[in-house]
């Protein structure tokens, strides 16, 4: 028999197993004694203040606005969205989408009539998601009365990009600084290396370095 | 004779590709069954039980301590930020305290007060499971989301999406499928998977002559999911793909991904 076929074998066996073991607990579980659990409980149930009862302030949606210098060719002003997921005080999960354009290659521009990209191809986008630690959280004053919040943050990320109409696996790792107005509004500074491979000039590992400004706020 | 025949419109949904139907029926499921924004809340107040309670000027355990909550004081929370809980006191002033230290306090009601880090408790009764993950699709690159569902104890429905990029074609994948865990309540909880979807191959632009390609699939698979705190897990899963494309023989591919999910 072909070993695939034996692990699909061993997988049915396994679900039926898991759920034959299932039945036989719930089972159990019914039959405890049901008259003395009446008894004990008494009738009225203590009211419970919980979690959703508060609101909470671990999302974040924001947008930025920078430049994205895409290697070789030239620095262009690029804009994204930014999706965030706060889990705790210390680790964040982030979604970016962004949007640029590729400008003409120094052997575009110096070799006279040769063009490497055609304008749909010079189109750049990427998204990724990454994992963000807060490495130095801390406060900012500003006068004598005011001080804010504030973290330096450090992130790694795996995404996509598109460009030259076609698709690249793009690593991405950055830091910035979040800075918070109030509990429900934070500027971001932010710079960012994706990294990926291609070979439009020749092929080689690229750094594409992003350096951006946000807003966001927290719902 | 020449017969007229009425021409068959079919609404805008049925004429998206077949994976983008599933998403826009996903998204009227998930709208349907909870209110996104939910309704004013009302001020909540309990009384300290316990002798003392620190309050932070930020919500991180390293903004410095500024105030004290006594025992027998009445306060009032106001918000959360992930395991801070900010407070107003009876004379006006605004700190963050962490939530561990709820449970050392008690509803103006006399109500329970269960705000403490989601624990194993909750993991037993996770309904909702969202999470990505970076893995391989046949030795190529792949980043993945996932959603899903817990119908009963041991049954969930699953959502996923992957893109894997490679120097040679670009594969997306949309898959929908059962996962079972026999020991859902175990800290390292197995797993099963049986799922089908489509995947769309398109093939780098600079390869002119080949074509894009769409095929359906069926996928069997296994991991394991470990709990590590509040309401998080690693997930870790091999899956097997069986193709079934127009040509005669089918096609095996295999992946693994390495995850992490948040439940809720």
């Amino acid at each position: 028999m072909h070993y695939r076929n034996i692990a699909t074998l061993l997988l049915s066996a396994g679900l039926l197993l898991g759920s034959v073991a299932t039945l036989a607990q719930q089972t159990t579980a019914e039959t405890d004694n049901p008259v003395l659990n009446k008894i004990i409980t008494p009738d009225l149930e203590r009211r419970v203040i919980t979690e959703d009862q508060l609101d909470s302030e671990d999302w974040e949606i924001g947008i930025y606005t920078g430049v994205l210098s895409i290697e070789d060719f030239g620095s262009n002003s690029v804009t994204g969205v930014r999706f965030a997921y706060h889990m705790t005080e210390d680790f964040v999960i982030e979604f970016n989408y962004g949007i640029t354009e590729a400008k003409k290659s120094s052997i575009e521009i110096l070799g006279g009539g040769i063009t490497l990209l055609t304008d749909d191809q010079r189109a750049y986008s990427y998204y990724n998601t990454s994992l963000v630690y807060n490495i130095f959280q801390g406060e900012v004053f500003f006068g004598k009365n005011t001080a804010y919040n504030s973290t330096f943050y450090i992130l790694a990320g795996a995404g996509n990009t598109t460009f030259n109409e076609n698709d690249y696996f793009t690593y991405s790792i950055g830091g910035g600084l979040r800075f918070y107005l109030n509990d429900f509004i934070a500027l971001h500074a932010t710079v960012k290396d994706h990294i990926f491979s291609n070979d439009i000039i020749e092929e080689k590992t690229t750094n594409n370095i992003e350096a951006t400004l946000g807003i966001s706020m927290y719902f | 004779m020449h017969i007229l025949q009425p021409i068959k419109r079919r609404h805008a949904l049925f004429r998206l590709p077949y994976y983008l139907r599933f998403l826009v029926l996903a998204i009227i499921l998930l709208a349907s069954s909870q209110p996104v924004f939910a309704k004013k809340k009302d001020a909540l107040q309990v009384i300290v039980t316990d002798t003392f309670i620190s309050v932070h000027t930020g919500p991180g355990r390293g903004y410095p301590i500024f105030h004290v909550l006594e025992k027998g004081e009445t306060i009032t929370l106001l918000i959360r930020k992930n395991d801070w809980i900010k407070v107003l006191t009876r004379k006006g002033q605004e700190g963050w305290v962490n939530r561990k230290f709820m449970v050392d306090t008690v509803g103006i009601n006399d109500e329970l007060v269960d705000l403490g880090v989601p624990g194993p408790d909750d993991y037993s009764n996770r309904q909702w499971e969202l999470g990505f993950s970076v893995g391989e699709f046949e030795s190529i690159e792949s980043l993945g989301i996932h959603g899903a569902y817990r119908m009963t104890k041991n049954l969930s429905a699953e959502l996923r999406f992957t893109q894997a990029t490679g120097r040679f074609s670009n594969s997306q994948l949309i898959s929908w499928g059962l996962v079972h865990q026999p020991f859902p309540e175990w800290r390292i909880s197995p797993f099963f998977t049986l799922a089908n979807g489509q995947v769309s191959i398109a093939p780098n632009s600079n390869l002119s002559q080949a074509q894009d390609r769409q095929d359906n699939f069926f996928m069997v698979g296994a991991g394991a999911y470990y709990y590590f705190s509040h309401r998080f897990m690693i997930r870790f899963e091999y899956n097997s793909y069986t193709t079934l494309p127009d040509r005669d023989e089918n096609e095996n591919i295999g992946e693994w991904k390495l995850g992490l999910s948040a439940f809720f």
